[in-house]
């Protein structure tokens, strides 16, 4: 059902590296072009060319910046036709564009072809497509790899958004520069996999509430105990600086953040401070809300969420606190968070934990490029529906 | 120049001027009497200085003792003597704390019993009238491309010693808003020497790349002056840098630079500024050279690179049979060079070195810089955005006529311009693994990537726009009007057809 679309380069010109991104080893002078076929029209009229120049080039199909004035009412600011005459013959040469810096390329070039999730990482973990160390950016990097849609994983930091919080996935370059907000993700996910969107059923919006007190319990373990300091320097300091002092201050408006969200959440004052904060009772409630989940979970005949047939939303969303609890909190001092898991129904939980990983990133995250290579037919289909 | 210096209006029968030499041979008959006594044998007895009553005595006494107490004094003509004071009051005037019209010396024989009678002994009393310490100012500003509304407080002398504290807040065009502290003092009660200690804090709309720039910083300078017309400058700079508020489109290169940055550098600027009139250069020549030095050794912080520039300019004025004499026609011409070489961080020379950023990186285009182009309009491009490059060339001629009826002296003219230049960036592919740098690149490989960045420049022609139109030279910013098509352009650079309007103190 895959419409044909194909690339008129030959398979060699184009390679995958070892972290499966596209590489082009045609020089930049070199021009190739992608012909994709529009399904919604049958007439070959309606071919969309988008020529491309390399990897490292800029885009080429560029909207017009200047508009073109309306022949019935020509306005004040119109160019007079004999001037746009004049216009129209300059510039008199036009050479082949410069290509990008090399920050840009190495970071970037591959987004040619691929659309890139922008998630709290490192350099190194990004680059290899690992997970996450972001709650919300795991849950939506999860779900995507459960679809089995391929995508780039760049390290970033909130600035990046255009909402102002990680993750967001940016389209391949040449196709659209719009990026897709991760509330949107549930609606691209369903437009490649040809599913519905899925709509929450009453039952699994007041079950999504029991994700909070999870939530409160991870800020506080990550951001406000001083035994995870180096966990909180390791997952969101170092990849954005290595200055001890900017360090230091961006250390602390995180943490002013975090103990800020978890007092709006207990319905303190903010001028609290974290010495209103009950630890003992957040870990409480914690516990209480993961036995819920796992009560929940013994109901379910399939091992997922609500009896669904493969993991979802929900489980995804479980999945971004509970993945990097087991991976950096369990059995580490002070990390108690990891225990309760392990204690939450007789350890469903685990075995729930143990499955969608394997799931979603069994094989190992070193063969993201195998999956995209096995996947680029279905990636074709996805370059042209963005297009349109 | 310095303060005017006359005798005052004073009717001090021994008064004398200390005149410059120009101004010497105009007052003929006055002069003719002093130029008997020029070369008589003189010295100081005593200097008072009047009217400083909030500087410190130790300032004042820094220029005016080694007038009396140097060796000089006891062997010098009173032409010299004169002239030794005149410089004296001179270099009061460049603490740029009294005011330049307030000066006045006077000059009288000292009537000491103890006196040798082969030479004259002078007491001589300075009159200076303090600038008031506290100036607040408010206005608009040009700067290059933007214009900005400030305000500002001056504290001068605070201590007495010529120290100086500007507060200014400022909003513009392109920047959101400003704020700046400037502590500056003179070193060693040498007004030629100044040590300046800079707080800022702004935030600044960056269009050309979608996304608006937050400084926060502080900088230690110390400049000097060398000859009368040229200034070094030395300077330690530390800046956070967050990249933030992104466009809706804004490209994958901005929004990979997207975030924080700590740049620590050490830099050096030196200006030779020989040009008649900076605004509207008819002759002379002006050099100045930037150099940077991020992140190396002890420096450290987010970025590491070594960054220097070059400009030249100059202007030679055509002589063209006129009735006037002075045709006001003038050629002008202006270079200007870059290179950005990244560095590893720390000590070692040899470790990787990571590309440079988009803050880091030149910009090149806009009504003041490369005309025909748009603001960055020259070099790499993303999408829509300028993401800059590390290396550049761009230069420019221009001619400049009188306007008819107006005539050499207005601050107008007509302009025919031509401009063009090359923004390349580096092209260092390799990414290597070691200890995690996976952006870092092999420091031979990033000399040779440079190197063939600067044959780059070379290759093809540059990007050109050429035009005409007219400048006009306030004596705050130069104004342009002109007309310009781009010539040669690369795929995704953005020259701008038609008209364009610059405004700016500095033009290529």
């Amino acid at each position: 059902m895959l419409p044909a679309a194909f690339w008129t380069h030959l398979p060699n010109l184009c390679h995958f590296d070892r972290w499966g991104r596209t590489r082009w080893s045609i020089s930049s002078t070199k021009h190739s072009q992608i012909l994709i076929s529009n399904p919604a029209s049958s007439v070959t009229s309606d071919i969309a060319t988008v020529t491309m120049t390399s990897a490292t080039a800029a885009p080429v199909l560029k909207p017009s910046s200047r508009p073109t004035p309306a022949p019935s009412s020509p306005s004040l600011w119109a160019i007079p036709p004999p001037l746009q005459k004049l216009f129209n013959h300059f510039p008199l040469v036009t050479l082949d564009p410069n290509p990008l810096p090399a920050r840009s390329q190495v970071l970037t070039s591959a987004s040619d072809t691929h659309p890139t999730l922008y998630v709290f990482s490192s350099d190194v973990d990004a680059l290899e497509g690992k997970p996450s160390i972001n709650p919300t950016c795991l849950k939506w990097q999860t779900l995507l790899r459960l679809n089995h849609l391929p995508f780039l994983t760049l390290p970033s930091s909130n600035h990046a958004s255009p909402t102002g919080a990680l993750p967001f996935l940016l389209p391949p370059r040449n196709l659209s520069s719009n990026p897709i907000p991760s509330a949107s993700i549930p609606a691209y996910i369903s437009r490649f996999t040809s599913t519905k969107p899925p709509i929450p059923t009453p039952r699994e919006e007041a079950y999504l509430s029991l994700l909070n007190p999870l939530r409160l319990a991870f800020l506080y373990t990550l951001y406000l105990t001083p035994e995870h300091s180096p966990l909180l320097q390791k997952f969101y300091i170092s990849p954005s600086t290595s200055s001890p002092l900017l360090g230091t201050v961006l250390q602390s408006q995180l943490s002013a953040a975090a103990s800020a969200a978890v007092l709006q959440s207990l319905g303190l004052h903010p001028q609290t401070g974290t010495g209103g904060i009950d630890g003992e009772e957040l870990y409480a409630e914690a516990a209480e809300a993961l036995e819920s989940l796992a009560t929940l979970l013994k109901e379910s005949p399939t091992g997922w969420f609500f009896g669904r047939e493969r993991p979802e939303e929900f489980d995804a969303g479980l999945y971004g606190y509970v993945g990097i609890i087991m991976e950096y909190m369990d059995n580490t001092p002070g990390g108690r968070l990891g225990q309760l898991v392990r204690n939450a129904g007789e350890g469903v939980l685990v075995v729930w934990w143990e499955q969608i990983k394997k799931e979603a990133w069994g094989g190992g995250v070193g063969e993201r490029g195998e999956m995209m290579r096995s996947e680029e037919e279905k990636y074709d289909y996805i370059i042209q529906c963005v297009r349109n | 120049m310095g303060a005017s210096l006359g005798s005052g209006s004073s009717g001090v029968a021994s008064s004398a001027s200390t005149t410059t030499p120009a101004q010497h041979q105009a007052y003929d008959g006055k002069s003719n009497m002093l130029d008997e006594h020029l070369l008589t044998p003189a010295s100081i007895n005593s200097i008072e200085v009047h009217g400083a009553a909030n500087t410190r005595r130790s300032l004042l006494d820094g220029i005016f003792k080694p007038l009396v107490e140097g060796p000089e004094n006891s062997s010098s003509t009173l032409g010299e003597t004169l002239e030794r004071v005149g410089a004296a009051t001179r270099k009061l005037s460049r603490f740029d704390i009294f005011k330049e019209d307030g000066f006045g010396a006077f000059i009288s024989e000292a009537n000491r019993p103890d006196a040798p009678a082969n030479k004259t002994e002078l007491d001589i009393a300075i009159n200076v009238k303090e600038k008031s310490r506290l100036v607040f100012t408010a206005g608009t500003d040009f700067g290059n491309a933007e214009g900005s509304a400030y305000t500002n407080g001056v504290f001068r002398n605070i201590f007495g010693g010529a120290e100086t504290l500007s507060i200014n807040a400022s909003t513009g065009t392109r920047t959101r808003s400003a704020y700046n502290a400037n502590f500056s003092t003179p070193i060693s009660g040498n007004p030629d020497v100044r040590l300046a200690l800079d707080a800022l804090r702004s935030s600044t709309q960056k269009p050309w790349a979608s996304h608006d720039e937050h400084l926060t910083g502080g900088s230690l300078k110390l400049s000097w002056l060398s000859g009368s017309k040229a200034t070094h400058t030395i300077m330690y700079n530390g800046v956070w840098r967050q990249l933030t508020g992104l466009g809706p489109k804004a490209s994958p290169t901005v929004r990979a630079d997207a975030g924080n940055s700590l740049k620590c550098s050490i830099g050096h600027t030196y200006t030779l500024d020989r040009r008649d009139n900076p605004m509207l250069p008819q002759s002379g020549y002006l050099l100045k050279t930037i150099s940077e030095l991020a992140g190396w050794g002890p420096l450290n912080g987010d970025v590491a690179f070594a960054k220097t520039e070059l400009e030249t300019s100059g202007a030679i004025p055509l002589s063209l049979p006129s009735p006037q004499g002075k045709s006001g026609v003038s050629i002008g011409g202006g270079v200007r060079v870059g290179l950005l070489y990244p560095l590893a961080l720390g000590y070692n020379l040899a470790a990787p070195a990571y590309p440079s950023r988009i803050n880091d990186r030149f910009q090149l285009g806009g009504p003041a810089d490369v005309r025909g182009f748009k603001l960055g309009g020259l070099g790499p491009h993303d999408g829509a955005d300028s993401v800059g490059g590390d290396v550049f060339a761009a230069g420019s001629v221009n001619v400049m006529f009188p306007l008819p009826r107006l005539g050499a002296d207005s601050p107008l003219r007509f302009q025919l311009f031509a401009n063009g230049g090359r923004l390349v960036a580096l092209q260092n592919k390799v990414v290597t693994g070691e200890n995690g740098r996976v952006l870092a690149t092999e420091p031979n490989k990033v000399f040779d990537s440079v190197k063939s960045a600067v044959k780059e420049l070379g290759k093809g022609l540059p990007s050109v726009a050429a035009g005409f139109g007219l400048v006009y030279a306030h004596p705050v910013a130069r104004f342009e009007l002109n007309f310009s098509l781009p010539l040669v352009l690369r795929r995704g650079e953005e020259g701008r057809k038609g008209l364009q309007v610059g405004v700016g103190i500095s033009f290529l």
